[in-house]
């Protein structure tokens, strides 16, 4: 059988070479060849050499179109001439089985030269063999049987055990294979010990004389030969009758029977005769034309004395003689194949084939064979069975030898061939009418000078407007887009079945039943790709924004809380960066640290912050000069004293002062506002980024553990490779001994059995291929799988946008204007109480305290920022996930792998037979055992059998071309297409992918979802904008001193403050004049 | 160079005109005794008052509605207001703390009128502007002699009341203009002293007034034209981004899908299904035939 086998050998090289359109073949099992990658165009040239040079060293294969099956005009053979009507496909005689139909309905064998009788039917070619002979023999079903067949007939039957017990040898009644296993011709108890090699024929033979020697004893009456007594048992010539356990005697006297007395003489006449008639026949033991076993000869079917095929009846009980042992010597035929293989082993003579059953006639199509049916054993080593002289080599040896003469590679790959080589089309669509056009330049695009004014105005522009291309694989599409044709050769198999001889169509004489269909191949085909989509599972990629783009820092210091460090390693430590606690220790001086904040919020990307001036006025002086002061009016005061004189208020005033000098250095307090407030910004940073990072990480963690489900896909995948091996094995070795091409011979339906499901009869060809898979097959159906694919999938979150407002965050710029100390001078001591009297009035008149520090950071803190991160729903997160294969899956690959491997075993006992060791166990070659090596052939379809075995070598020729299947449809998705599971879902769908001919590796579609990403979005800035100005107001009114007359003195007067506080203005771009939008304008509210 | 004249002519004649209100509009005060400090004190404000002229000639002084809160500007008494909320401005001088000044009222007593600055000028280069700026400069450089020039004259006089003047500068305009009363020392028995102070004083403040507004002019101009091309290039670079990126990012991106092609290339071998990994069982390809 040869599934796949031309495909097979294309596409071992079909990449490479497409242009030399050949065909390689092994009689070995392909040796992985491992090719350099083409970096460049000398490497390519290398590799090429190479392969030309390891496509040398095969042992069979490539074309030779030059040669046809049927020769023209008279082939050249040494076998055969065209006279003859030779052709190069087998021949085979003198076996039985049916014969095999290739050419048109004429068929004649005398017009080779005609072209009708040339033509092969397109059913034999869309099948690869040949049509079966299904009217031709003597029963007019095709059936033929040879005429030279000899062998040894009975009349006795199965199993009869109507013997002596008590007279040994013990009666031989043939045992039969099919009723208790046993061999025929010999008795299970005499096969201790085994009997010597080839003693088995000569025990069949001699079993016939055995058998002649049972006997009945008879009582005959001469005048009418009437039976008058016949003994109930048979017995052995030359064994004494003792009498039975009934103490009846052996032979009656005749006095017994009064009939075989003629009473009318005196004494009575005795017509009586006491004689032995056979056992099985009851003729006379003379009559040995009616022995109990008589040697048969050929078919018998229309003549008196019987054959092997259809005994004759025996006379006078017309007990049915059957052949139990029979020996057919066969020849098989054919016109050489030219050149090569020089030493073309075409034909072959006295092939003995030695058959040990009682005959059974069925036909191997409809019915199954069991292991009984194997009952035939080839001879190939007796003296006779010599294909030549009788001195020649013996058949086993040419069998053996037969992988080396019919080694040869045909003459070319195709190089010179009339088939056109296989052209690329440049371009598949029309690009006249694109911006950048491939059709006229040969390796260059163009500019579409139209295209481009219509586009662009600016030209350095429509060099960065990229073109866009489609990356489509092909596979052969249509009769111009020839990539290799050759990749259509049809692979056959065993299922094939034309011709019906009742019904089915009638096309040219012929009939066609399933024509094309060949299940196994098909079944095959459709599961590679099935498989091929169970283990490309969808992929699912993720674009994630990279953090460092956008300024996303995750792991920032500042952004995690800080962790004493730890001497041990903690499990955190395996996490990613992103979530990992980072110890830092913090040292830093708060000025240091409110730096390093406000820098880091100011390059963060997702908060926009700016800073509002809040001005306030605060008073400035040295507190060393107050106390100086304070100091002089004490002095100045004591002075008075010390002259008598009232000192007013300097005391109270040096207290005053006093106060002042204390308190006056609070204002450094303004310092540490910001950091109260913030501190909140920080946490605003903190719970987006969180976000961000939890997102980021949970997509992370759903991508890996999607993939781990990935990988747990290909667990079965160890199991489908080890199931396509035993398939190549098949091919290359087990079922291809030698080069051979089993094109256009005829089926050979026995070698189905055993492996192929449904062991019911008839046998069913079809096996409901056509129905589609169901999860989990029954015994009888195929084992079938049936994967759905699916789309890969590509998220796109790279789309992240970041703040669009603003945080206005109010800094204090504190503006110190110095203390008016000119009026609070203390007085010359020469100056008195009265002379001072206003000034002092006015310096008491002066608030006791200092102006409070203000203070802003409270209401900042709760009313002025944003109170919290509002998140709204996140981009997606992942959550694809991928299911385990169907559990159904499992079951139907180990079916798959014990169906294929006794498919291997049932063909691996059809070669070895040929070619085994011969002096083995003899026990073999006795078919004491049937359906074991070497009894393994099935006597129906010998013709077949040996059609198969001579067949031509493994060049091909041109007819071979010939058989083509068809090809993919052109439109992926449209409605004609011959896939009869073709579901309209151009996602969930495959592309059609006609298992008649295709298996294909389906690429998965792709789905691609929308960007999404995050967006920030920063405060409504609307509400906040009173809160602020009242807030500036505040501290205007408050630190700007009042007008009144006890104000705190300053060195300048309000009206010279106010401008100071001031709000700048905020700049607004222009917006621009031009067309084109600037997406870049940001005015801040 | 019409337009340059008309155009400069204008700004001329603004400046003059606004000059000569915040000129005469100081003078009438009389409530302070004329000295030295109280002479410098004016001379400041005065100094002041053109500043502010000048920054908005070149900024520009939009109307009181159109001002954002916060902004401080001074009315024709030389008091400053700050608007504290929309159609709300508020003072702190003696006398005005209560008052509240609706825009319309600011806009009617602004030293000012509100005029569009010379950098608010569109679709021009800063080249084109640089005139502009160098006659306006000019112009605050008369006028700043014009105060030297009237505080110098107001030390003579001797009355208490100001006094119209005719100051000339060389290369500018003769306004008459108005003494400044607290330095009208004459009529207070100054003395020399007194007045050489506020001569020099004048003098030294003007010229350190001057190189400021000059340097702040340049940093002006040079910002201005930084801004401007900024806004060219932004606006091509905005369609740069868009185009490129949409060039480059989609071939990215479609790499994505590549990658997943090219691991996917048909294989036209039928020993593709092997997976190299499982390479050590692949010896029984290398098997003898049946035959021994």
């Amino acid at each position: 059988m040869k599934l796949l086998s031309s495909l097979r050998r294309f596409f071992l090289y079909g990449l490479i070479t497409l242009s030399l359109g050949g065909m390689v073949g092994m009689a070995t099992a392909a040796e992985l060849m491992r090719v350099d990658d083409a970096t460049d165009f000398q490497t390519v040239e290398q590799t090429i050499e190479k392969l030309k040079q390891d496509m040398e060293k095969s042992m069979c294969g490539a074309w030779d179109f030059e040669q046809h099956l049927k020769p023209v005009g008279g082939g050249t053979g040494s076998a055969g001439s065209a006279a003859s009507g030779e052709t190069r496909i087998i021949r085979v005689e003198g076996f039985p089985g049916r014969e095999g139909k290739v050419f048109g309905a004429a068929g004649s064998t005398g017009s080779a030269g005609s072209s009708s009788s040339r033509k092969i039917p397109l059913p034999v070619l869309k099948s690869g063999l040949a049509n079966r002979e299904e009217n031709a023999g003597n029963s007019m079903n095709g059936f033929l049987f040879p005429e030279n067949t000899t062998g040894v007939t009975t009349a006795c039957e199965v199993d009869k055990k109507d013997v002596q017990t008590n007279c040994v040898p013990k009666f031989p009644y043939i045992h039969d294979p099919y009723y208790d296993g046993d061999p025929s011709c010999i008795a299970r108890q005499d096969l201790d010990p085994p009997p010597p090699n080839g003693a088995f024929e000569k025990r069949c033979t001699k079993i016939c004389d055995e058998m002649n020697n049972w006997i009945r004893d008879v009582i005959i009456d001469n005048r009418s030969g009437d039976f008058v007594w016949k003994a109930e048992r048979c017995r052995r010539q030359g064994c004494e009758w003792k009498g039975d356990e009934q103490g009846r005697a052996a032979i009656p006297e005749h006095g017994e029977y009064p009939q075989c007395f003629d009473y009318s003489v005196d004494p009575p006449e005795d017509h009586c005769t006491t004689t032995m008639v056979y056992c099985c026949t009851d003729a006379y033991i003379s009559d040995i034309e009616n022995a109990n076993c008589i040697p048969c000869q050929g078919d018998g079917t229309n003549q008196a004395e019987g054959g092997c095929r259809v005994g004759k009846y025996a006379y006078p009980n017309n007990a049915k003689y059957v052949s139990f042992y029979r020996k057919y010597v066969g020849s098989f035929k054919r016109e050489k194949v030219e050149k090569k293989p020089e030493k073309d082993v075409n034909e072959m003579k006295n092939l003995i084939v030695k058959c040990y059953s009682r005959y059974t006639e069925f036909d191997p199509k409809l019915q199954r064979t069991t292991p009984p049916d194997r009952h035939c054993v080839l001879d190939l080593e007796s003296s006779s069975a010599r294909s030549a002289t009788s001195a020649g080599t013996s058949n086993l040896e040419i069998f053996r030898n037969m992988k080396d003469t019919q080694k040869g590679l045909g003459k070319k790959w195709g190089q010179d061939s009339n088939f056109r080589d296989p052209a690329y089309s440049s371009s598949s669509r029309p690009t006249l009418n694109d911006l950048w056009v491939t059709n006229l330049g040969g390796a260059f695009s163009m500019l579409n000078g139209e295209k481009q004014e219509e586009q662009f105005k600016d030209a350095p522009l429509t060099l960065l407007s990229l073109d866009s291309t489609s990356v489509i694989p092909t596979a052969q599409m249509t009769e111009d887009i020839v990539f290799s044709s050759g990749s259509l050769m049809r692979a056959f198999d065993d299922t094939i079945s034309i011709s019906n001889p009742g019904g089915g169509v009638s096309t040219g004489g012929m009939n066609y039943e399933r024509p094309g269909r060949r299940t196994i191949t098909e079944w095959w085909q459709e599961q590679e790709t099935e498989m091929h989509k169970l283990f490309t599972p969808p992929i699912l990629r993720v674009l994630l924004p990279t953090p460092q783009s956008e300024n996303l820092v995750f792991d920032h210091p500042l952004l995690n809380p800080a962790v004493t460090s730890r001497d041990r390693p903690r499990a955190t430590d395996q996490q990613s960066p992103g979530v990992k606690a980072i110890d830092i220790q913090l040292h830093a001086a708060p000025d240091d640290l409110a730096g390093e904040v406000s820098s880091y919020l100011m390059d963060s990307l997702l908060l926009h912050i700016e800073e509002e001036p809040v001005t306030v006025v605060v008073p400035l002086a040295s507190p060393v000069e107050l106390r100086a002061l304070a100091q002089g009016w004490r002095s100045w005061g004591k002075e008075r004293e010390a002259l008598d004189e009232d000192s007013g208020e300097a005391e109270a005033i040096a207290a005053k002062l006093e106060k002042y000098a204390n308190k006056v250095d609070d204002v450094r307090a303004l310092r540490g506002e910001l950091l109260q407030y913030v501190g909140k910004l920080l946490k605003f940073q903190k719970d987006m980024m969180s976000s961000i990072t939890n997102w980021h990480n949970s997509n992370t963690s759903a991508l890996d553990s999607y993939n781990s489900r990935w990988q747990e896909r290909f667990a079965l995948k160890p199991k489908w490779e080890g199931i396509q091996r035993i398939y190549r094995k098949f091919n290359d070795e087990t079922n291809f001994p030698w080069c051979r091409n089993d094109r256009f011979t005829t089926p050979v339906y026995s070698l189905l059995d055993y492996w192929m499901p449904k062991q019911s009869n008839p046998r069913d060809l079809a096996l409901d291929i056509d129905a589609p898979p169901s999860e989990g097959s029954s015994a009888d159906d195929l084992p079938r799988i049936r994967v759905a694919p699916m789309p890969d999938l590509v998220y796109d979150f790279t789309m992240l946008r970041v703040a669009s407002g603003t945080v206005k965050l109010p800094v204090l710029k504190p503006m110190q204007i110095r203390l008016d100390l000119h009026l609070l001078r203390p007085p010359t001591f020469n100056q008195s109480a009265e002379e001072l009297s206003d000034r002092m009035d006015y310096i008491s008149g002066l608030p006791n305290e200092l102006p409070a520090v203000p203070t802003i950071f409270k209401e900042v803190k709760d009313k002025l920022l944003p109170s919290e991160v509002i998140k709204s729903a996140p981009p997606t997160v992942l959550s694809e996930s991928l299911d385990p294969p169907a559990d159904y899956i499992e079951g139907e690959m180990t079916r798959m792998e014990e169906m294929l491997t006794k498919m291997d075993e049932t063909h691996k006992k059809f070669w070895e037979s040929l070619t085994e060791d011969r002096n083995a166990s003899i026990d073999k070659w006795n078919c004491l055992t049937v359906d074991a090596l070497p009894c393994i052939h099935v006597e129906m379809d010998l013709l077949e059998r040996f059609a198969r075995i001579g067949a031509r070598p493994a060049v091909f020729l041109y007819e071979d071309f010939l058989s083509v299947g068809s090809r993919r449809p052109l439109s992926p998705f449209g409605a004609n297409s011959s896939d009869p599971f073709f579901v309209p879902d151009p996602i969930k769908s495959a592309p059609p992918c006609p298992r008649a001919d295709w298996s294909c590796q389906i690429v998965n579609a792709e789905k691609t979802k929308p960007r999404s990403g995050w967006h920030t979005e920063g405060p409504d800035n609307e509400h906040l904008q009173e809160d602020r100005q009242k807030l500036n107001e505040r501290m205007r009114t408050e630190t700007i001193p009042k007008n009144e007359d006890n104000a705190f003195p300053l060195v300048a007067p309000p009206n010279d403050l106010l401008p100071a506080f001031a709000a700048p203005a905020p700049y607004l771009f222009p917006t621009p004049l031009s067309s084109y939008p600037s997406s870049s304008s940001r005015s801040s509210p | 160079m019409c337009p340059l004249l008309l155009f400069g002519c204008s700004v001329f004649m603004l400046t003059f005109t606004a000059g000569v209100e915040s000129l005469s509009a100081q003078g009438s005060s009389s409530s302070v005794s004329p000295d030295a400090s109280a002479c410098r004190s004016v001379v400041e404000k005065e100094y002041a008052r053109e500043q502010r002229l000048f920054r908005s000639v070149l900024l520009g002084h939009p109307k009181a509605k159109d001002t954002p809160v916060g902004d401080v500007r001074y009315d024709k008494k030389g008091t400053a207001w700050i608007k504290t909320k929309k159609n709300e401005w508020h003072s702190v001088a003696k006398g005005y703390e209560r008052t509240t000044w609706t825009d319309t009222q600011m806009d009617g007593q602004d030293e000012m009128k509100d005029r569009r600055g010379i950098v608010e000028t569109r679709g021009v280069l800063t080249s084109d502007l640089v005139p502009y700026f160098a006659q306006a400069f000019r112009a605050l450089e008369c006028r700043t002699e014009y105060i030297c020039g009237v505080a110098a004259y107001s030390t003579t006089v001797g009355s208490k009341e100001s006094k119209k003047t005719r100051i000339a500068v060389p290369g500018c305009l003769s306004p008459e203009l108005d003494t400044y009363p607290a330095c009208q020392l004459a009529s207070a028995n100054g003395k020399k002293p007194d007045e050489g102070d506020v001569r020099s004083y004048c003098q030294s403040i003007k010229n350190d007034f001057l190189t400021r507004e000059e340097n702040l002019l340049k940093l002006l101009t040079d910002y201005d034209a930084a801004s401007r091309s900024l806004l060219q290039l932004s606006g091509n670079f905005d369609l740069f981004l868009e185009t490129w990126r949409w060039s480059i990012a989609h071939i990215l991106e479609q790499s994505t899908s590549l990658a997943g092609f090219f691991k996917r290339i048909p294989c036209f071998i039928a020993s593709c299904d092997e997976s190299p990994v499982s390479s050590g069982s692949s010896s029984s390809h290398r098997g003898s035939s049946a035959a021994p």
